[in-house]
């Protein structure tokens, strides 16, 4: 069991490297999610903390699974602006409205939101020219005993639009 | 380090372990992860690739890797594709066993840099981690050994060399990269039942039924055939206590490192665990079922299996 060779030596300090680094670091995260979960995000991958599914809800909750994404445009009329329309994920659209929808108002993460959510709308929504205010509502569903049901949808965010020749200055 | 801490960390780490458990593992990682190139990755790259740069936010292995071309700025196309492409070849020879080392540590460094650039966009899964972090395992480890072009190179190259069976074949640095995933998993579980405690403001709130009830909700909103979870969603009662065996199972997880015979318990329980979560919530973990394998000392079950006796009914009446 005892290294014979100076290869070996040498091999068996780097694999001991190796194992103090990667389950050390893997360790440490423990800490961090104990204080406070999910703050390491992906910054250090492939060390991660596994905080899936973690938050606890409760009875009555309402389910926030996606936000409704809608604009109102110039006209009056309100369509609905969707991954399909902007050509991203499920995911990223969940992230990019779930930032504007729950974030505090006026904090510096909400405004770097608000702005990632206007440029990509701008950038990708075909009608984008005609919109004069975004709007986040609420999916209209809540956790009971006996599972999902029905709750009025709740406005929860409105953006003005800035019109382009406005954000040009 | 003092000679007694020195002797058990060897005796831990560096204690015989056979050669064919750890290519098995070679073939099986490498062989997921090349499926998970042709058939994810190839498409999150294009998907990435296509985002405005504004969205770019790197994590520090990319930066650390591109800071000579300025990290702050997406790479271009080109260039991740090619990376893309050059992993490929690399991704046969690790799996068939040709230079399994070299094509081991290309193919760990170029997925591990991939997916870290897939995740320096806006969002980031916990899935692949750990098979990037066994491909590294493996690339330092001597995977090539057995069921390899290699393995059949060396044979031809050294005719006279003593022969041994391939099941009992072992050395000191075979058993390493296996016991080391081994200890990683409990550390992945402690870190998921960690945050369900402390995101519950450190109660075990998390564990009250309509906890699940709400993911499996939240997800049927996002995710599509998620009509098993619907239906699940509707019983209370049993999510309930599903919930309180998934937290004790996080939790108690480390337990198989030392006690081997809980494996019998924890590897089903863990099977059945994420079959669940892929079926109803479509959370699917391949990566970590596959790598569950790795508490199966496969070498000793072929062994007992290939020495297990049968009844031959034919030869009974012949002898009568």
């Amino acid at each position: 069991m005892a290294a014979t060779t100076r290869w070996e030596r040498r091999y068996r300090t780097l694999v001991s490297t190796f194992l103090v680094l990667a389950l050390g670091a893997q360790i440490a995260t423990l800490g961090v999610t104990l204080v406070r979960p999910g703050w390491l995000a992906a910054t250090v991958y492939p060390i991660l903390e596994y905080t899936m599914y973690a938050q606890a809800h409760y009875d009555g909750e309402r389910v926030t699974g996606r936000w409704l994404l809608r604009g109102q445009l110039a006209n009056g009329g309100v369509i609905d602006i969707t991954e399909q329309t902007l050509r991203v994920s499920i995911w990223d659209f969940g992230e990019l409205t779930e930032q504007v929808a729950v974030g505090k108002p006026g904090t510096p993460e909400t405004l770097r939101g608000v702005q990632r959510l206007i440029s990509v709308v701008r950038e990708r929504e075909p009608r984008a020219n005609e919109i004069r205010m975004l709007r986040i509502d609420s999916y209209p569903m809540k956790v009971t005993q006996h599972g999902a049901q029905t709750t009025p949808s709740q406005t929860v965010a409105t953006i003005a639009m800035p019109t382009i020749s406005g954000n040009e200055q | 380090m003092s000679n007694s801490v020195k002797r058990a960390w060897d005796k831990f780490w560096f204690s015989d372990g056979p050669y064919f458990d750890l290519a098995l593992m070679r073939i099986a990682v490498v062989g997921l992860q090349l499926l998970t190139l042709v058939s994810i990755q190839f498409e999150s790259l294009t998907r990435v690739t296509s985002l405005p740069a504004w969205l770019y936010h790197p994590v520090y292995l990319v930066r650390l890797v591109t800071w000579p071309w300025g990290s702050t700025v997406p790479l271009d196309k080109q260039l991740v594709f090619a990376i893309y492409w050059m992993m490929l070849p690399f991704g046969v020879g690790a799996l068939v066993g040709l230079r399994s080392n070299l094509c081991m540590v290309v193919l760990a460094a170029g997925s591990l840099f991939l997916q870290a650039y897939i995740y320096s966009f806006v969002d980031f899964h916990h899935r692949e981690a750990i098979l990037l972090i066994a491909l590294i395992a493996l690339a330092l480890g001597p995977c090539g050994k057995v069921l390899s072009i290699d393995s059949l190179i060396a044979r031809r190259n050294y005719p006279a060399a003593p022969r041994v069976l391939i099941l009992d074949y072992n050395g000191p640095y075979a058993g390493w990269p296996i016991r080391f995933i081994q200890c990683f998993f409990p550390l992945m579980y402690l870190s998921a039942a960690i945050a369900k405690i402390a995101e519950s403001n450190y109660t075990l709130d998390w564990a009250n039924g309509f906890t699940l009830q709400y993911y499996l909700l939240q997800d049927s909103l996002r995710k599509p055939d998620m009509a098993l979870g619907l239906w699940i969603s509707q019983f209370h009662w049993a999510l309930l206590v599903a919930q309180i065996v998934v937290l004790s199972y996080q939790l108690s997880y480390f337990l198989v490192v030392p006690y081997r015979k809980l494996r019998w318990i924890y590897l089903p329980v863990g099977l059945f665990f994420h079959l669940t979560n892929y079926y109803a919530l479509r959370a699917g973990f391949p990566q970590w079922i596959f790598l569950l394998g790795v508490y199966i000392p496969w070498s000793e079950a072929f062994r007992k299996l290939a020495r297990s006796e049968v009844a031959v009914p034919a030869a009974v009446r012949q002898a009568t």
